[in-house]
């Protein structure tokens, strides 16, 4: 036996697994095969039948009637109501959370290098003091590059190798970051609130689907008081291409409702939990660019408040 | 006379859904390769993410190249190269699972002295520099020929002959001097 058969001998051939194949399919043909899109004019058609109806209702049915169907701008309605109603988060002034997240990561090197796409497997927890001072400890588990063209651009703006199992990178920040901002800036009225969520995406101010990214994220802060995540759903509620799906669950298999806003060429689905309100992640794909479809996703392990930076919520939170 | 890969890579990019044809051609082989480098839980994910890279880089596919497997060969490769902790790991575990195999065929004096070989070839292939392994590993558990290594790894052909060549030596010295196989044969 040569080395070329010990070779093949060491690296055994695994089992053919039919269902490994129908995954892969399945991940495959959200890029190649989206949902088929109503031509406009059939969605203009559908969108006369559908104010027929309404009409025709409202001749039949008593005021205060509703029909069956449950859009999703009525069930972000519902979930306002949930989240008005639950107690505000007690046990410290220091807001706490903990997720995590498959997050894409583009840069460049200024100093004229290429471009460049990675994508970071990672843990955050991290602490906002009332002061706007935070802490935050991201444990990185995996970095990929989808060609070594990306691998060689991380490299050159000095992108740290993935550290070993279990070590993790610890930063602090002064007041004024702008992703640990401070919540009492925003209005609970959603018009308002919807508005100074957008005048935050300087680049995009129009792009409902950033609009959704950034609301799940105030969303999930620990320190989002009710009143505040009561308005953030009343504010989605507003987004024009909203839409409801009944039964999807997270990366840790949790059971919970879709809201999501699909473009030509992205797809963003939050997913929240029914009976809290509470947003359990959100998946974002993209079909075009360096990052096609390569699904980002953050999951929302815990989220609260705690006395002193460094400590976690009961429970976990 | 079905379409070439190239063919259904250059509709593809019109019509997108034509990418599925390639996945089904050419699924067995990428997963086959991933799952023996890196264990089949991780393979599964290197091979679906090495044709979704595909997928978004099929306007760069060679249009005079017949078949897509070396170039989707090529890109799983380079996802390996993200999962090399899991890689040694793995390597780690098929060693335990072949030593302790040895006892169940101890009347087979072949299998027993390639079970005592398996070590010294997974010590080596360990410690291996990355370009050597993957060029060896195209062309030990891929088939692939040089010239498709090549375009694998977008290296010239004399390089990839050096590689493996580079590698089948130190292999068979290791192998020579741990008594695993005869001198004579490690200086084949």
């Amino acid at each position: 036996m040569d080395e070329l058969q010990l070779t093949r001998r060491l690296f055994a051939e695994p089992d053919p697994d039919p269902e490994a194949k129908d995954r892969a399919r399945a991940r495959l043909e959200v890029v190649t095969n989206p949902a088929p899109r109503p031509h406009v004019w059939h969605r203009l058609g559908l969108i006369a039948a559908a104010l027929a109806g309404v009409l025709a209702l409202q001749v039949i049915l008593p005021p205060g009637a509703s029909g069956p169907a449950r859009s999703a701008a009525t069930e972000l309605r519902r979930l306002a109501t949930v989240a008005a109603g639950r107690t505000p988060e007690s046990g410290g002034l220091v807001a706490y959370g903990l997720y995590e997240e498959y997050a894409l990561v583009e840069g460049q090197d200024l100093r004229g290098g290429a471009p460049f796409v990675a994508f970071v497997r990672r843990d955050v927890e991290y602490w906002r003091h009332p002061n706007g001072s935070v802490r935050s400890m991201e444990t990185v588990h995996r970095i990929d590059f989808p060609s070594d063209h990306d691998r060689i651009g991380w490299q050159q703006v000095g992108g740290p190798p993935p550290p070993g199992e279990g070590e993790s990178l610890i930063h602090d920040l002064g007041p004024g970051s702008t992703e640990f901002e401070d919540l009492s800036r925003y209005p609970h009225e959603p018009h308002q609130l919807l508005a100074a969520i957008r005048s935050n995406l300087a680049e995009a101010p129009t792009d409902d689907r950033q609009a959704l990214v950034a609301i799940t994220w105030l969303l999930s802060r620990g320190d989002a008081d009710p009143p505040l995540r009561a308005a953030l759903f009343e504010a989605a509620a507003l987004l024009p291409a909203i839409e409801l799906i009944d039964e999807v669950s997270d990366r840790h298999d949790r059971q919970g409702e879709g809201v999501m806003l699909e473009t030509e060429s992205e797809r963003m689905l939050l997913i929240v939990d029914p009976a809290t309100s509470l947003p359990l992640g959100y998946e974002l794909t993209t079909s075009e660019g360096p990052a096609a479809g390569i699904t980002s996703w953050r999951v929302y392990i815990a989220n609260g408040r705690v006395q002193r930076i460094g400590d976690v919520p009961e429970a976990g939170g | 006379v079905q379409p070439t890969d190239a063919a259904i890579i250059r509709a593809s990019l019109e019509e997108p859904v034509q990418f599925g044809t390639i996945f089904e051609r050419h699924w067995d082989a990428v997963y086959r390769y991933a799952a023996r480098r890196v264990g089949s839980a991780v393979g599964e994910d290197v091979a679906a993410e090495a044709f979704l890279v595909a997928f978004m880089r099929r306007a760069d596919f060679r249009r005079d190249a017949t078949t897509a497997r070396p170039w989707l060969l090529g890109i799983a490769t380079n996802m390996i190269r993200h999962h090399l902790r899991d890689e040694q790991t793995h390597l780690r575990i098929l060693t335990s699972i072949v030593v302790n195999d040895a006892p169940l065929f101890p009347d087979d004096p072949e299998r027993l002295r390639a079970v005592a070989a398996l070590p010294v070839v997974s010590e080596v292939l360990a410690t291996l520099r990355l370009e050597d392994r993957d060029a060896f590993l195209l062309f030990a558990l891929a088939d692939l020929s040089y010239f498709e290594i090549a375009l694998a790894l977008d290296v010239p052909v004399g390089t990839v002959r050096s590689r493996i060549h580079r590698v089948r030596h130190r292999l068979r010295e290791r192998l020579a001097h741990s008594g695993a196989i005869a001198e004579q044969d490690a200086e084949g």
